[in-house]
């Protein structure tokens, strides 16, 4: 009972209520995983861990000399090696199939107009007053990609990772609430009527094999800081496509997957700490975040409407939207309203082409930016 | 005066945004041009070489078939 007391007077009441804070917040991101369904692998092990790592006098954080399990799956798992955010890039790889792409290469260049809202954030957020490494830092939230956003943040030694982290996969979740908003203002019922029939050409085994290869060898030499991400993509990928690892293939996009998203949640957890969470800079970041999934949105719609101008074949704009890396909730939220618009428009493979297209392209970004500072 | 510097925002880092922007965009589409290319050639030559195969494979199977 004396410890309790001595717990109780010993943290400020100020402290106190931003502790409560946080275990709202807590509750608000396990509340949106279980009720809404909301990237629940992710926003479940991060609300519960803003929980634990905001109750004071805990040995899950580190105290003294000894170590807290939560800032030992930090240390190991993010600030070390930035292992867990690449390893679950092979996850992310054995999941993808590059079919759709690589039947329509074009989609590619949906992918690349589509990561052109971080660039802007990274503007945006200068002007608002942030480093260049913290800006960078923001500016990645619009890879709408939570490895790439963590291995940059971590990498550029930013002060705002775990705000970064957070607000990453929470705009994620959110994706099929902001994308209907700004496709819709930013193009026409007809164009989103557009109807694009998909003819998938032939792709051989081959090239699906030499796939992987080619955007390893590319994207390291171009950009070499990006390929510890792209490299471990790919690598999954072709654990996906060489046709004689299935076990490994199904181990690694479920059990691999699943065990580091796991511990990846709880681990991003360590970084939402009352202390540095609440600040008037979080605020900024949240709003940053959603312009650069905007920008990202309208870059690769208005992409898509001047590739129109040159192609005889036209493409539906909404495509372009799909171009940002969320996987695969873009291409879904893209087939949900061609649908609407027009019952007998299936634009899901397409829009899956412009998805993983954005996959690569943003790990790729990742590394731009990262050579570039 | 500048009026970046009225508004008390760090110059340098504008500039190196702005050098960030310009030096990712063309990065990031030489790089997805360059995919695209050889992802074609690969393709074309992959196709064209086991259409050729199977066409072998189907000719062998026809000459190894006993005639009536």
């Amino acid at each position: 009972m004396d410890f309790l007391f001595q717990s109780f007077i010993g943290v400020e009441g100020i402290t106190w209520l931003k502790y409560l804070v946080m275990w709202i917040i807590g509750g608000v991101l396990i509340f949106l995983a279980i009720k809404k369904e909301m990237e629940p692998a992710l926003l479940l092990p991060m609300g519960f861990g803003c929980i634990l790592v905001n109750i004071p006098f805990t040995n899950v954080l580190d105290v003294g000399e000894t170590a807290g399990i939560i800032d030992w799956l930090f240390d190991v798992g993010i600030e070390v090696s930035e292992a867990m955010p690449i390893l679950l890039f092979i996850g992310i790889g054995a999941m993808i199939d590059f079919g759709p792409l690589l039947t329509n290469p074009k989609l590619f260049i949906l992918g690349g107009a589509a990561q052109f809202g971080i660039f802007l954030t990274i503007l945006l957020s200068v002007l608002c007053g942030f480093g260049i490494n913290d800006a960078a830092s923001i500016g990645i939230i619009g890879a709408a990609d939570g490895p790439t956003s963590i291995l940059v943040a971590m990498k550029l030694e930013s002060n705002y990772v775990g705000q970064i982290m957070v607000v990453a996969y929470s705009y994620m979740a959110l994706v099929p609430i902001i994308q209907p908003a700004v496709i819709k203002c930013t193009t026409t019922k007809k164009e989103r009527a557009i109807k694009m029939h998909y003819a998938p050409q032939q792709v051989s085994k081959l090239t699906r094999i030499l796939f992987p290869i080619i955007v390893t060898i590319i994207a390291g030499v171009i950009a070499p800081s990006s390929l510890a991400l792209i490299g471990f993509l790919m690598f999954g990928n072709l654990l996906r496509e060489c046709g004689v690892l299935g076990s490994m293939k199904e181990t690694a996009s479920t059990t691999l997957a699943n065990l580091i998203t796991l511990l990846l949640g709880i681990t991003i957890a360590s970084q939402l700490r009352a202390e540095t969470f609440i600040s008037l800079q979080t605020m900024m970041i949240i709003g940053l975040g959603l312009l650069a999934f905007i920008f990202d949105t309208v870059a690769g719609i208005m992409t898509a409407k001047l590739i129109n101008l040159f192609s005889k074949e036209k493409i539906n704009p909404m495509i372009g939207a799909a171009g940002i890396s969320a996987f695969p909730m873009a291409a879904r939220t893209v087939q949900k309203m061609a649908l609407k618009e027009n019952p007998s428009n299936h634009l899901l493979m397409h829009g899956i082409g412009a998805n993983v297209s954005g996959q690569v392209a943003s790990a790729i970004v990742g590394g731009l930016i990262l050579g570039l500072l | 005066m500048n009026i970046l510097s009225l508004l008390a925002i760090n110059t340098e880092n504008v500039m190196k945004a702005l050098e960030i922007m310009w030096k990712g965009v063309v990065a990031i589409f030489i790089v997805i041009a360059l995919i695209i290319i050889v992802t074609k050639i690969v393709n074309k030559v992959c196709v064209s070489a086991e259409t050729k195969h199977k066409e072998r494979k189907e000719k062998e199977t026809e000459q190894n078939q006993p005639k009536p």
